[in-house]
């Protein structure tokens, strides 16, 4: 497409790989020096049954990457948690065989593993002397740059967390509700292992006068199953923010990282290309994240959308100038049986490119 | 207000709020915790604040030192911040830590997030 808009407009066009926490994150960073992803996404096999992968399906894979990641000399360690109940995890664990993983690769001794990694629903009655050592974890990360990079901001618990999420495409009202209770256990078993610190916690409206009574561990444990994004990654954003980890929006932070604003900045244009244009996209994908940066250089922003299902008015409140349909929802769409982009699809972006033409 | 270093970010720690934090660390015991202060998408507003000890340094974070107590804002939420004054209150109207931003065009009824 970049070709062909270049061909028709006669200007230069520099492309720029973006994600928004889900597959293609990794490829997207990797052009970026010093930074080591590592995606939920890749760890998903193809085929896997969504319902089995739910009821069993354990993060201690996640664990044992980040574990490894950590021996490298990268500045900085994403973890890009982009599957959620929509997107399709191979977990629903809230993290806690990513806990296992995570304390076998760093030698921290793991009192008894075998309800932390058999899956979600197995996690009923955990409690915090079941877990890892969570200090020696936390302080095992604290020396590196981790951070979570998360799709969807949904927390861990509650009507619109991962267990809801799952109902109806792939559990039921009564297994979805099961699940929630053992993933409220788990959680209140994170809880109670880090009594005794307020490191962590928020310190807004927080007690800071004890940290060990049942309230106040009842208060972290709700604070944690309502944090924002907790559900990312089949619950794993939740264990890591336990640990530390800063769990952050994907699409700005990959932004951030490929260059978008110095990028931004130095053109007279910026188009940017998604499949689905939708409250999703303009919300949570990387749209918002390259119209910002769009909108304080006063650069105008073209959109591409295979299918847009956004008004005019909720495109214009991002700061869009134009948003041009193509019914491209995926790149082979665009290429012809040989590979190479086919010339009705290369015509279209010209007609669009010659519009824009400055 | 004391400072001893640079000024990289333009969040304030009152004196009462400093001397919260430094009884806070002397409980915990530790002397390698950071006051970090960040904002996130979400709340009823648009933006919550969240505001905990740290131990760790990110990339590109601001610091400023009050007095020994450092606080911390990563380079995202330094934009939302500039001026915003941390403070610490403990009356039968008040308790606890306090976010006060001139940044803020607005808040929701809850208090829990701005805009």
């Amino acid at each position: 497409m970049a070709e062909a808009w270049c061909r028709a407009a006669g200007v230069s066009v520099d492309v720029l790989p973006l994600a928004d926490g889900r597959s293609g994150t990794a490829e997207a960073l990797a052009g970026v020096r010093d930074v080591v992803v590592l995606s939920d996404a890749t760890l998903v096999a193809p085929g896997t049954d969504r319902a089995d992968a739910v009821r069993n399906g354990s993060s201690r894979p996640l664990g044992t990457l980040l574990a490894s990641a950590l021996t490298t000399d990268a500045r900085t360690v994403l973890v890009a948690l982009g599957a959620d109940a929509g997107t399709g995890t191979a977990w629903a664990d809230g993290g806690a065989g990513m806990l296992v993983g995570l304390a076998d690769g760093l030698g921290v001794p793991v009192p008894d593993s075998s309800r932390l990694v058999a899956g979600g629903a197995a996690l009923r009655g955990v409690t915090a002397d079941d877990l890892p050592d969570l200090g020696a974890l936390r302080r095992a990360l604290a020396g590196r740059d981790v951070r979570v990079a998360h799709r969807a901001p949904d927390a861990l618990l509650g009507l619109g967390g991962l267990a809801g999420g799952l109902v109806p495409d792939v559990l039921d009202a009564v297994a979805a509700q099961d699940l929630e209770r053992a993933l409220g256990d788990l959680v209140h078993a994170i809880a109670g292992a880090r009594a005794g610190t307020l490191v962590g916690r928020d310190l807004l409206g927080a007690a800071t006068t004890s940290t060990t009574s049942a309230r106040a561990i009842s208060d972290h444990a709700r604070e944690l199953g309502a944090l924002r994004g907790g559900a990312a990654g089949g619950g794993a954003a939740l264990a890591l923010a336990a640990l530390g980890v800063p769990l952050a929006p994907a699409a700005p932070l990959v932004a951030d990282l490929v260059g978008v604003t110095s990028a931004v900045a130095q053109a007279d244009l910026v188009v940017v290309v998604v499949p689905v244009l939708d409250g999703d996209e303009s919300h949570d994908g990387v749209l918002p994240a390259v119209a910002d940066a769009a909108l304080d250089a006063a650069v105008p922003v073209v959109v591409l959308a295979g299918t847009s299902l956004s008004g005019r008015r909720e495109w214009s409140a991002l700061g869009v100038a134009a948003v041009h349909e193509t019914g491209w929802a995926v790149p082979d769409d665009v290429l012809d049986a040989d590979g190479a982009v086919a010339d009705e699809a290369a015509e279209r972006v010209a007609r669009i490119a010659r519009t824009w033409r400055l | 207000m004391s400072e001893t270093t640079e000024t990289t970010h333009g969040v304030l720690l009152t004196d009462v709020a400093a001397d919260k934090v430094r009884s806070l660390l002397e409980q915990e015991g530790r002397d390698d915790l950071r006051l970090r202060v960040a904002v996130q998408p979400g709340g009823c507003s648009g933006l919550i604040y969240q505001l905990y000890f740290d131990e760790r340094l990110l990339d590109g974070d601001a610091t400023r030192d009050f007095g020994g107590v450092e606080v911390v804002v990563d380079k995202m939420s330094v934009p939302y911040l500039e001026g915003a004054s941390i403070d610490f209150a403990d009356t039968i109207e008040k308790q606890g830590f306090t976010i006060d931003n001139p940044n803020a065009g607005g808040s929701c009824a809850c208090g829990d997030s701005f805009s």
